[in-house]
């Protein structure tokens, strides 16, 4: 049977994913990355960085069979 | 290369019927229906998101404002990582209570009529800059490939062409619930068509038209203020406000709700979505910088715009343009397709039929009704939309279009902040806050287009006001219809206490659960809810609907339950909201299968619908609350395994609770038994379980239930549950109510009948000398007489000695008779109810005691006055009798009397009294001497089980028996037993 604990913990990972989709996308980070002069495909590293976790999190919430 | 007008029509038709063929060959069932519910196909069909705007007008807003085009993508994987807490609650809102539309799930949220149709008008507002945006890009792409300016009725002939396929995908025929697993797979088809055209054009900006990667950074590092431009929108420009517009523009677009929601076959689909409609995303994006560098590289004659299918043309590719071209195609169609579809129903739901029913005019076929408005009305929202088009002026970016849409839907947001989180948030809140939010979105958006088209005249003050000089008008038009949206919405909601509506639909929205249903159906059966229903959407409707939700909830045509009707009409409910919209399904059933004013919760249904959910949500209880639960189970699995029959009824009668017990003394299935009336139960039991919860007596002793060749002895008990009815002005559905236990004593019955019977037979056994020898006599009298017949000469004399042998004879038959009445019977009886004059009763067990005791010669004094008479069972008490002056023969001394007594007393007994002057009790052992097998006389000559087969029988007469022992010598045997001449109250006080 699985706990509401577990259930807690995993609500409190995409809580965790949208933090670190605003750290990416809508913090002063934003104009760190904006001004570094990078290269132009950065923005889409960092939104397959997100994605992963994303799926990454998918995984594990099939793995545990909800 | 030029293409012509013509072959890009044909190829426009020809992709658009491919898409047909696709969508026919899923639902025709050729291609496997697992298709269609595929994570996969799902995030496809997601992709209906990205339209001309993201298929052409990336590349354009990518020049304009560099990075930002990111935003429009970036908003959107926002909502999906939300996904757990913010779609698949929404999901599972629709999926519960049959909702089809962004409309229907606020008008469910926020009840009354006026809800539907103000998001539904705003919506299609909001919209039709969108789809002119769609029918734009499309002019404009066959410019672009023609080279030539699009002749006027070009956007006419595609919104007709459009016109047609939406109809044949979404309307053409009805389907349940707005699902066209043909549709999903078509978009799906779509959606993968515009990623490979559009990857195929980045490839061919990549490999062939700067020579390959390498080259591609080398020549972004020769042009570093190309990179500069696209990055440095991101910290000045209105980043965050796109990014919000999109995230709410991401579910709320009726394409998109239609497609992640309403037609979502497999929820599992929306949650690898999460992941996968992000990725898709990317890949989408990805091409759009290359693309507009080698249109910038290549110098394309075309607006930025359309650098996409631009930069095919500069290097004369034959086959990419065309293939480029349907990628538009794909992006256009799919959109206007399905927000079509999605507007038509939304419209004819909110704002057409809830007319049609106001005017009370009967409707003969809803389902035709329906059908014919979806097409119409598809009709009319291309119409609209081209109506659009042909008053703006044509100088509008594409983006700017679509952002004017992603306004309007955002002021959905604080909405459904209401809809998954806020419960206090009420109609009259949400109506006032999207009206605010709508005023400034037309003020500062709309009012301006329409200026720059002449279609108005004026200043845009507003415009001036809210976004002076130096602001941006995306994040101000943003930001401030957002803020009079919400201050609107709470501040309303706040003034305004929720109705009961309200609140019901608030709690159903934030719990995520079913509401338990309420109240009782006036309708008596199927064909009762077919009838009324037949009134207002004509009789093949109501038939069709109700034999839908019959089959749907495997219930019978005949079925009368109560609480099965609540169910069936809650199913053909939710069917009929499926079919016209929540507001005007609850239109329909609260008008036509009215509930009852004064009814209770359907109990039955009440504890079935919390013990599922307790079921279901096991896994989220925790601490008290699980400990509860727990409790809960216990308790109900002790009901349940009880081995005495509960059968517990609600305040209104219908049976809540039959458990296993139950089921195994009457043979009735606990699911045929709940929600029933006792008198609906199948003979015997309704009858009797009726009349005794009907009844004053709270309990009832050996009741006979016939069962075929079988018989039940049962006692019945009943408590009512009473307290705690009414708390405050709250009912709670939870009190009152009846509790009957059945105790099945048919198996001691037996026993007991056997025992008795084999106590009389023991006592015939110890008679059997005395019978003997009584038997004798007469008949060594008759031996004699018959002798002397020889020598009577005379008939005189032959006639007395005739007659003085019928004498013997009958004195033995009497002896037999005795015996006979005595023995009679080992199976239990019903208990009679006879009158028994005692003195006869006495006189008789004298009779049979006295057989066997001729020797001890026994003074038996039958003191009895002639009237005094008991209520009961002649045989069992003629039983009672034979002991008693048995046990008083036994303990006397010969010749000793044995004294019978018996008068009224008060309270409607009738005490009777056998006194002895025998050798008396020990006190010691009275309290023990109806225990069984418990004897004082000597071993083998007492069975143990005379007294307490005489207290058991004393007992089941309503009576008492009570030993003492005697004023000298012997002992007093006192019985009371209720009076044969008192009144039946008193008798009925005396046997309770």
């Amino acid at each position: 049977m699985e706990s509401g604990q577990a259930n807690g913990s995993r609500l409190d990972l995409v809580l965790l994913l949208l933090a670190l989709a605003l750290f990416l996308f809508v913090s002063p980070f934003t104009a760190w990355w904006a001004g570094a002069g990078l290269p132009w495909y950065l923005p889409f590293v960092l939104w397959g960085i997100l994605i992963a976790a994303v799926a990454l999190h998918h995984w594990l919430e099939r793995g545990h069979g909800t | 290369m030029a293409l012509e007008l013509w072959q890009l029509f044909g190829v426009a038709v020809a992709y658009l019927g491919l898409l047909f063929l696709v969508a026919w060959l899923v639902e025709r069932g050729y291609v496997p229906e697992r298709l269609a519910r595929h994570p996969l196909t799902i995030t496809l069909s997601l992709g209906v998101y990205a339209t001309s705007w993201t298929f052409y007008g990336s590349v354009g807003f990518a020049h304009s404002a560099g990075l930002s085009f990111l935003t429009i993508y970036l908003g959107p994987t926002i909502a999906f990582l939300l996904a757990p807490i913010l779609l698949m609650p929404i999901l599972r809102l629709v999926r519960e209570y049959q909702l089809t539309s962004v409309a229907d799930l606020f008008a469910f949220r926020y009840p009354g009529a006026m809800t539907g149709l103000v998001v539904t008008v705003f919506m299609l507002l909001g919209i039709l800059p969108y789809i002119s945006l769609q029918i734009q890009a499309v002019t404009q792409s066959v410019e672009v490939l023609t080279g030539r300016s699009a002749p006027n009725a070009l956007a006419f002939v595609f919104c007709a062409t459009l016109t047609v396929f939406a109809i044949l995908f979404g309307a053409r025929h009805l389907t349940p619930r707005e699902k066209h697993s043909g549709l999903v797979v078509a978009i799906a088809f779509e959606s993968a068509v515009k990623l490979l055209a559009l990857l195929a054009v980045g490839a061919f900006a990549v490999w062939g038209v700067f020579g390959g990667l390498g080259e591609l950074r080398g020549w972004s590092e020769g042009h570093p203020e190309a990179t500069e431009r696209l990055f440095a929108p991101v910290t000045a420009g209105p980043w965050v406000s796109l990014i919000l517009l999109a995230f709410c523009a991401a579910f709320l677009l009726p394409r998109q709700f239609h497609m992640a929601f309403t037609e979502n076959p497999n929820p599992a689909g929306l949650r690898a979505a999460s992941w996968l409609f992000p990725l898709y995303l990317l890949l989408l994006n990805l091409p759009i910088i290359p693309i507009l560098w080698a249109g910038q590289a290549l110098g394309t004659p075309t607006d930025p715009d359309f650098y996409v299918l631009g930069i095919t043309l500069v290097e004369g590719h034959g086959l990419l343009p065309l293939i480029t071209f349907i990628g538009g195609i794909s992006a256009s169609s799919a959109m206007m397709i399905v927000t079509t579809i999605a507007l038509a129903s939304m419209t004819l739901n909110h704002c057409i039929l809830p007319l049609r029913f106001i005017s009370r005019r009967p409707q003969t076929n809803l389902y035709r009704w329906v059908l014919w408005g979806k097409r119409i009305l598809i009709a009319l929202v291309v119409a609209a939309g081209y109506g659009f088009y042909r008053v703006i002026v044509h100088n509008q970016g594409l983006v700017q279009l679509g952002l004017i849409s992603f306004v309007a839907v955002a002021q959905l947001l604080p909405g459904i902040v209401g809809v998954l989180f806020w419960r206090r948030g009420t109609a009259a809140g949400f109506l006032a806050g999207l009206s605010g939010g709508a005023l400034i979105w037309f003020g500062m958006l709309i009012v301006p287009l329409l200026v720059n088209s002449h279609i108005l005249s004026g200043d845009t003050d507003l415009v001036a006001f809210l976004a002076p000089s130096g602001a941006d008008l995306w994040s101000a038009a943003t930001f401030w219809s957002l803020a009079l949206n919400a201050f609107l919405f709470v501040g309303v909601s706040l003034l305004d206490a929720p109705n009961e509506a309200e609140t019901k639909a608030a709690q159903a929205c934030a719990e995520q659960r079913l509401m338990p249903l309420a109240g009782r159906v006036e309708a008596a059966s199927p064909q009762d809810f077919e009838r009324q229903l037949a009134r207002l959407i004509g009789r093949g409707a109501a038939r069709s609907e109700v034999r839908k939700a019959l089959a749907e909830l495997d219930m019978a045509r005949d079925e009368l339950r109560p609480a099965e009707l609540r169910l069936l009409r809650e199913r053909i409910h939710r069917n009929l909201s499926g079919l016209v919209g929540p507001a005007l399904a609850q239109l329909i059933v609260d008008d036509r299968l009215q509930l009852k004013r004064r009814s209770h919760i359907a109990l039955a249904d009440g504890i079935r619908f919390m013990e599922d959910q307790l079921a279901d949500s096991r896994n989220r209880l925790r601490g008290l609350t699980a400990q509860l639960h727990s409790l809960q189970r216990y308790h109900r699995d002790v009901l349940h395994e009880l081995p005495l029959g509960v059968c517990a009824l609600a305040p209104d009668g219908e049976i809540v609770i039959w458990n296993f017990a139950m089921k195994a003394v009457s043979g009735i299935e606990g699911r045929d038994a709940i929600g029933k009336y006792p008198e609906d139960l199948p003979a015997p039991w309704g009858a009797g379980l009726a009349a005794f919860v009907a009844g004053e007596d709270d309990h009832r002793f050996k009741e006979v239930f016939r069962v075929g060749d079988r018989e039940r002895w049962c006692n019945l008990h009943k408590a009512r549950i009473d307290h705690g009815a009414v708390q405050g002005h709250v009912e709670d559905p939870q009190s009152g109510g009846t509790v009957v236990l059945v105790e099945d004593r048919t198996d001691l019955e037996t026993l007991e009948a056997e025992l008795r019977h084999s106590e009389r037979l023991a006592s015939i056994g110890r008679l059997a000398a005395g019978v003997a020898h009584e038997i004798g006599n007469p008949l060594t009298g008759i031996a004699s007489l018959a002798q002397n017949l020889h020598y009577d000469d005379t008939a005189e004399s032959r006639q007395q000695t005739a007659d003085a042998v019928l004498e013997q004879t009958q004195r033995i038959s009497a002896i037999v008779e005795s015996l006979l009445a005595f023995s009679h019977g080992g199976r239990p009886r019903p208990l009679a109810s006879d009158r028994v004059a005692l003195a006869p009763a006495i006189d008789e067990a004298i009779r049979l005691v006295g057989l066997g005791r001729t020797e001890k010669h026994i003074d038996f004094r039958n003191e009895c006055p002639a009237g005094v008479a008991v209520v009961g069972d002649g045989q069992l008490l003629q039983q009672v009798f034979v002991n008693l002056l048995s046990n008083a023969a036994d303990a006397s001394s010969p010749g000793s009397p044995v004294v019978v007594r018996a008068h009224g007393a008060d309270g409607g007994e009738v005490v009777l009294q056998v006194i002895d002057s025998g050798r008396g009790i020990d006190p010691e052992v009275v309290e023990r001497l109806f225990d069984p097998f418990f004897t004082t006389k000597p071993l083998g000559e007492g069975t143990g089980l005379g007294l307490p087969l005489i207290h058991s029988i004393i007992t089941e007469h309503g009576g008492h028996i009570s030993l003492a022992p005697g004023e000298r010598c012997g002992t007093v045997v006192t019985i009371r037993l209720p009076s044969a001449d008192a009144a039946p109250q008193a008798r009925m006080e005396s046997a309770t």
